[in-house]
């Protein structure tokens, strides 16, 4: 009787362990099919957030690109422009010097007329490439956005940092393209009046000027600002997207 | 005969060496560069080093002219 108990609890025992050892196996193969899908789904997620990276970068340079065109081709045509009314103004100059008796006081003033208009031609040639260099430093910043977007990093104060900075730059482009097409002239009248009259002119170039540069300034102090917000991310230097994955 | 050999090899040797070691320092070189430009460090730099210009500086031959008025 007791053998017969003791061999009944043995082969419930036995089987009772053939069923658990089945179980486990389920359990461990739905545990495996879980970590599988969520690997695969990560690995989605990571390859839209790559492409999704390389369409903005693709747009952002492109745009970049179009923009340092657009800019450098509008201050041309202005200045293309320019040229004929500087020469006509120059002529309108020599007649009105014509009541000046000194000749070396003539001599600077025709001087001074051509240096103004050169000046403003130098200064804004050169406010135009330092422009498109603000510009790629920005889209240096939205690249280096991107990269940490796509890795996850939350970069909402920097987006609204680089909109502010986009807005800067296309003011001081506007900038830029209005002073491209300004000439500065004289109002000659009497000869003992030279000096404040070509000051006249001196003043309102130098003013013109200040102003111009402001606005790249602020352009630049905001592309800045979008640096140092992006900079408050953290580990956002380490963000990578491979070249092709 | 056998000296000459030595030396033409040693000779031949010291070359391989020279052009593997400027090999070498061209990659380290080209690993270096193609660090990427866009870390918040290297964009503050490029700010820095941006010259907006000194307007006043390019008005000093005008500014001589108008004074000799």
């Amino acid at each position: 009787m007791i053998k017969t108990i003791i061999g009944g609890i043995v082969c419930s025992m036995f089987l009772a362990s053939f069923v658990f050892a089945h179980e486990e196996t389920d359990v461990q193969r739905t545990a495996q099919d879980v970590r599988q899908n969520v690997l695969e789904q990560t690995a989605k997620l990571r390859q839209e957030a790559v492409d999704r990276f390389k369409v903005q970068r693709q747009e952002a340079e492109a745009q970049l690109r179009a923009k340092k065109v657009e800019l450098q081709d509008r201050v041309k045509t202005a200045r293309e422009e320019m040229k004929s009314k500087i020469e006509a103004k120059r002529v309108e100059l020599k007649e009105r010097l014509e009541t000046i008796r000194d000749t070396r006081k003539k001599q600077i003033v025709e001087r001074v007329y051509d240096n103004v208009n050169q000046l403003n031609e130098r200064l804004t040639t050169h406010f135009t490439n330092v422009l498109n260099q603000i510009a790629e430093v920005l889209d240096r910043v939205k690249s280096r956005a991107d990269k940490a977007e796509a890795n996850g990093l939350d970069v909402s104060s920097a987006r609204t940092a680089i909109a502010t900075a986009e807005g800067a730059i296309t003011a001081a482009r506007a900038a830029i393209e209005a002073q491209a097409a300004k000439t500065y002239s004289f109002a000659v009248s009497t000869e003992d009046k030279l000096k404040s009259d070509v000051g006249e002119a001196r003043k309102a170039l130098h003013t013109d000027l200040v102003a111009v540069r402001e606005t790249l300034k602020a352009a630049r102090d905001a592309v800045r600002q979008a640096a140092v917000a992006l900079a408050q991310v953290p580990r956002v230097d380490e963000a990578e997207v491979p070249e092709e994955e | 005969m056998n000296k000459n050999i030595l030396i033409g090899i040693v000779i031949v040797a010291v070359i391989l060496v020279g052009v593997w070691i400027f090999l070498q320092q061209g990659t380290e070189t080209q690993q270096e560069s193609q660090a990427p430009a866009d870390t918040t460090s290297s964009i503050q730099a490029d700010l820095d080093a941006l010259d907006l210009g000194d307007v006043d500086a390019e008005f000093e031959s005008i500014d001589q002219d108008l004074n000799s008025l």
